[in-house]
């Protein structure tokens, strides 16, 4: 039915734009990337402001996009806890010369309040939106970005890099190395020029490969560092100074390796955190008991 | 998505009106009666004819049948029938002699006018002489002249030892004009195709290049980026910066083209090709074994130290830039290279007790190409223009509808009746092929397959089918034209049916592939290149000179062609799973929580020996260090379904010898050498061991679109040779248009 409805409009239009529309309209050149191909469609952020998707968040602008949903229970919390260090990497350049957008692959659960909540677990500043909207609408904005998963768990997982001004698209990954990543966001500006420095620091490489007898060190820079300090206060998750003496091994290592099997069953003290820090989740990161006692060796020393 | 082919008549109606509704779309495109801007306008178009989600328009609408499964409307012919045009032979580059200057340097030919090559890359002069005009791109007069990153770790290993012989220049370009992949196409626009060259220069060709090669002549391949410097000149996909990969070859990182060093417009690559037979800094490395060598030019042989077990043959290079790959090679930065040795020498006649005297010809003393023939097959892509089409959103694996052999649109290739040699290389970008050879009524001829991945099988399997064969997989396959009379005609027939990048849906029958599937979901399905047996054929290898069928076969295909490598007690065994991580929502129980179906895979998860080390789950920095010499077995497992994966590990080969989950070994690839495997719902487990380079490799997905995903990891071998630079973890080179800048990887805790 909705076929037959869609080719009766659709000749119609054709009927109408003969008349109408030829020759009013400038070439589109194949190439662009630009108007016409990224949906002009209504989005709001997390702090309710509403955008039309293209000429206002796109249109001129180096923009980095990922794909998030708040109840993500593994991934999204990491990348989107990289996406935060990277913003602090960027400085002032964010909300400036380039844009974070967050975009949910779920829009009916993720409201703009729901996103909101997320947006302050990772410390998000201006120029950083996390965007929702209609379903179907987000779904064709997600599409033209490269997210055209059928399902949440698949949505994809790069985050797309871009200047509309010079039609330059990339793509790149949070789990890369982050430097790299910056360097990527900061060359989308033509004008960019890398410092002069080429030479390679070896003492830093042999000093990040060597952990010195602590293997929890460099694990913890990868995967916990990005929500947690040991010292100096809470970020997206809590200080984590001292917790080898508020919790027991036992409770450290089930949180570290299962954290969601945690809250399914509804463990007190998971309950509890979840209160404490809301719009955030612990994921599972796919770790062996090995590497939780690794990680929390590390934690001790502190 | 796509119609099942025992899909009610409803939905075969409503598929049928699909199809009109596109072509009707399409045909109002091509007339000029609605613009692809009011297309978009009303939400019916999405780019260059991906049709939005509308019902009976869209693969991404839930009932739209009739779509093929590229995403994009059938891709026009403009009346090109297949098997219209001959097939191209890939274009042969001519080896230019090296000689060495007393200071060590690699002199071209004066001729040429290339400066010479170096041990240090160029951008070792720039980085101490900034403003010297000799080392800084002309085209940009920004950043250094050569894009090998400067210093100790991108010199050319062993430079003296592996001392270039032979040289290549070669330009990565805008296609020449008028280049077609077919007469009846129109021609591809400089934005469309980038292609490679002989010589520094402003244009790309096709067909495809293939350089032959032989043990222990070192080759020196100096690659220009002729591109234009402006990133959006793409025609909507590649970008204008390269690393070329020559896929396993046996070569120092600083040559291995994928270790983040890709290079810019303007700016030129010296890569170093060793030509060294692995393991032979351990296995006779006095050079006493006939086997173990390289044809001389005049009939002998020149021995080489290193296993003769280990010798390849049919090797290919390609773009490797990282998070462009897919888009890259599709657009034809790609070429072949052929090794040749004392037993796999390329030619029929001469007998030493050493040549196996595989199918080739005899004009040339080695690498004759008269009956060895080279099929690149992929698949294409066109928007309603014509012009090659590639959408770079798609991170599922690009599907073209469009069969291409050597980069032309389903040719036919005129053979006598006698013995050929085919290296069939799949290089599409998701694809995986299922090759069958059909005779003229329709019965699938046996072939028989004397090499995987480059690597001779011990003996030659004899089969009625190739079966799966994923991107980056090689066979070397003999086919006997002597049964069929001059005339007749077969045909190589796809069967794999793939309704989107992740995986074949089915490999259909050889009859329903002959005879076109209901509603034709899938283009690729089907004959893609005919033989017609003939009465005499021109040589290639020395043009003037005719074969005729009455001419001798001398060649022949020997009941042994190498020796096993023995599978043995490894010093270590890694696991890489490549689905899930254990931290997903399954209970103690095993059961899937609510939050179970929603997980998320974590693309690597490593262990080591057991899990005595850790699991290194992030992208592209879990980082693997094997030792030089010490004999590791492999299992890659891929549990999550709906996925395959084509595995490759660069550098070294792998002998297979265990499969678990579904599948099991097949004929061809059980204790076979490969470098290339095809893993989904099941493991798969390899003996695989390191030597003679060092520095950072990769393992990654060979589906480009999943590597471009990061299903990448860093595979860092460390050369144990104290002061080497290839002793410790290699800073991560990061190419931008002013030089290199080094950084310090995010790496895990060191793990054996």
């Amino acid at each position: 039915m909705e076929t037959a409805i869609v080719m009766r409009n659709f000749k119609r239009v054709i009927a109408v734009s003969l008349i109408l529309l030829k020759s009013l309209l400038p070439a589109l050149s194949d190439n662009s990337h630009g108007a016409g191909y990224f949906p002009n469609l209504p989005v709001i952020d997390q702090d309710g402001n509403r955008y039309a998707f293209y000429d206002d968040l796109i249109k001129g602008k180096i923009v980095v996009v990922n794909f998030i949903y708040t109840h993500c229970p593994d991934l999204c919390p990491l990348t989107t806890a990289r996406m935060s260090q990277l913003q602090q990497s960027l400085g002032d350049k964010l909300g400036k010369d380039v844009f974070f957008y967050s975009i949910t692959v779920d829009p009916e659960r993720d409201t703009p309040a729901e996103l909101k909540k997320f947006a302050e677990a990772f410390g998000a500043k201006t120029g950083w939106r996390f965007l929702t909207g209609d379903p179907e609408t987000i779904k064709k904005i997600n599409h033209s970005l490269g997210d055209r998963s059928r399902n949440l768990s698949e949505h994809r997982n790069e985050i797309v890099i871009g200047n509309e001004s010079t039609g330059v698209w990339a793509r790149n990954s949070l789990m890369g190395d982050l430097a790299s990543v910056e360097m990527d966001i900061r060359g989308m500006d033509p004008a960019w020029r890398p410092k002069s420095d080429t030479t390679a620091n070896q003492d830093l490489v042999d000093k990040a490969y060597d952990s010195g007898g602590v293997p929890g060190k460099a694990m913890f820079a990868k995967l916990c560092a990005p929500c947690h300090a040991i010292g100096g206060g809470d970020r997206v998750g809590p200080d984590l100074a001292g917790v080898t003496k508020r919790r027991s091994r036992e409770w450290l290592t089930e949180f570290i390796m299962f954290p969601d099997r945690m809250r399914q069953r509804k463990d007190p003290q998971t309950m509890a955190l979840q209160d404490k820090y809301p719009g955030v989740l612990m994921p599972p990161l796919g770790l062996r008991p090995e590497d939780a006692a690794d990680i929390i060796d590390y934690i001790e020393r502190f | 998505m796509f119609l099942p082919i025992d899909a009610s008549g409803a939905r075969k109606k409503e598929a049928e009106r699909a199809r009109e509704n596109r072509s009707e779309i399409v045909k109002a495109l091509s007339t000029g009666e609605v613009s692809r801007r009011e297309l978009y306008k009303w939400g019916l178009f999405t780019f260059a004819g991906a049709l939005a989600f509308k019902n009976g328009l869209s693969p991404f609408a839930p009932s739209a049948f009739a779509a093929v499964p590229t995403g994009t409307p059938r891709s026009p012919l403009f009346g090109a029938t297949k098997f219209s045009q001959p097939m191209p032979r890939l274009s042969l580059q001519t080896p230019m002699p090296i000689t060495r200057a007393a200071n060590g340097d690699a002199l071209f030919p004066a001729a040429t006018k290339e400066r010479p090559a170096k041990r240090l890359s160029y951008h070792t002069d720039f980085t101490a002489s900034p403003t010297n005009k000799q080392f800084i791109n002309p085209l940009t007069g920004r950043g250094p002249i050569e894009g090998r990153p400067p210093g100790e770790f991108f010199a050319h290993q062993r430079w003296n030892e592996f001392f270039p012989q032979v040289g290549y220049v070669m330009s990565l370009a805008q296609i020449a004009a008028n280049t077609k992949f077919h007469p009846l196409f129109p021609a591809q626009s400089p934005q469309s195709v980038w292609t490679w060259a002989s010589g520094n220069v402003a244009n790309g060709r096709l067909p495809p290049f293939l350089i032959k090669a032989r043990y222990g002549e070192p080759i020196l391949l100096r690659a220009y980026n002729n591109l234009p410097a402006d990133k959006s000149l793409n025609g909507g996909f590649g970008r204008n910066e390269t690393q070329f990969h020559l896929h396993n070859a046996h070569n120092g990182a600083e040559s291995d083209g994928a270790a983040n060093v890709h290079h810019f417009p303007g700016t030129f690559y010296d890569y170093r090709w060793s030509l060294a037979l692995a393991r032979r800094d351990r296995i006779n490395t006095a050079a006493t074994d006939n086997r173990a060598s390289a044809p001389n030019g005049a009939g002998g042989l020149v021995r080489v130290p290193g296993d003769f077990r280990e010798i390849q043959s049919s090797l290919w290079a390609h773009d490797h830039r990282f998070f462009y790959t897919a888009e890259n090679v599709y657009k034809g930065n790609v070429g072949s290279i052929n090794v040749y040795s004392g037993p796999d020498r390329g030619n029929e006649k001469i007998t030493d007790g050493v040549n196996l005297r595989l199918p080739s010809g005899s004009l040339l003393d080695w690498g004759n190409l008269d009956f060895d023939v080279n099929l690149m097959i992929s698949d294409q892509s066109y928007r309603a223009d014509g012009q090659l089409f590639f959408d770079i959103f798609d991170t599922d694996g690009s599907l073209g509808d469009v069969p291409m052999v050597n980069l032309a649109f389903a040719p036919f290739f005129e053979v006598l009746p006698r013995k050929y040699r085919f290296r069939i290389l799949n290089c599409c970008q998701a694809r995986f092929l299922n090759l069958v050879l059909a005779n003229a009524q329709g019965a699938a001829v046996p072939i028989q397959v004397i090499a995987t991945d480059g690597n001779l099988l011990p003996r030659p399997v004899t089969v009625t089918g190739l079966g799966d064969q994923a991107t980056g997989e090689r066979f070397d396959i003999i086919v006997d034209f002597s049964k069929f009379a001059i005339g007749q005609k077969l045909r190589v027939v796809n069967l794999n049916w793939h309704n989107d990048g992740r995986e074949p849906k089915m490999a259909v029958k050889l009859s329903e592939a002959l005879a076109g599937l209901p509603l034709d979901p899938d283009p690729m399905v089907g004959p893609i290149l005919e033989f017609r047996v003939v009465g005499q054929v021109a040589s290639v290898d020395v043009p003037g000179v005719i074969h005729r069928s009455t001419t001798p076969d001398t060649s022949i295909v020997p009941l042994a062609l190498t020796e096993q490598i023995p599978i043995v007690t490894p010093v270590r065994t890694r696991v890489i799973d490549l689905g899930r991580g254990i931290g997903t929502s399954r209970g103690a129980n095993g059961k899937c929580t609510p939050d179970c179906p929603d997980a998320m895979p974590f693309p690597w998860v490593i262990s080591v020996n057991g899990q005595l080390e850790h699991s290194l789950n992030a992208n592209r920095v879990a980082m693997l260090v094997p030792r030089p010499g010490e004999v590791e077995h492999w299992t890659v497992n891929s549990s999550s379904g709906g996925w395959s994966h084509p595995m490759h590990l660069h550098f070294e080969e792998g002998v297979t010898f265990k499969r678990t989950g579904k599948g099991s070994l097949s004929v061809t690839e059980n204790m076979a050498r490969k470098d290339v495997w095809r893993v989904g719902g099941g493991s798969v487990s390899f003996q695989v061991q390191f030597g003679e380079f060092a520095g950072a490799y990769i393992t990654h997905c060979h589906n480009t679109a999943h590597e471009d995903f990061a299903m990448a990891a860093r595979v860092q071998l460390i050369s144990g040779i104290a002061g080497s630079p290839q002793s410790t973890v290699t800073p991560t080179p990061n190419p931008t248009p002013d030089g290199v800048v080094f950084t310090t990887p995010e790496i895990m805790a060191k793990a054996i």
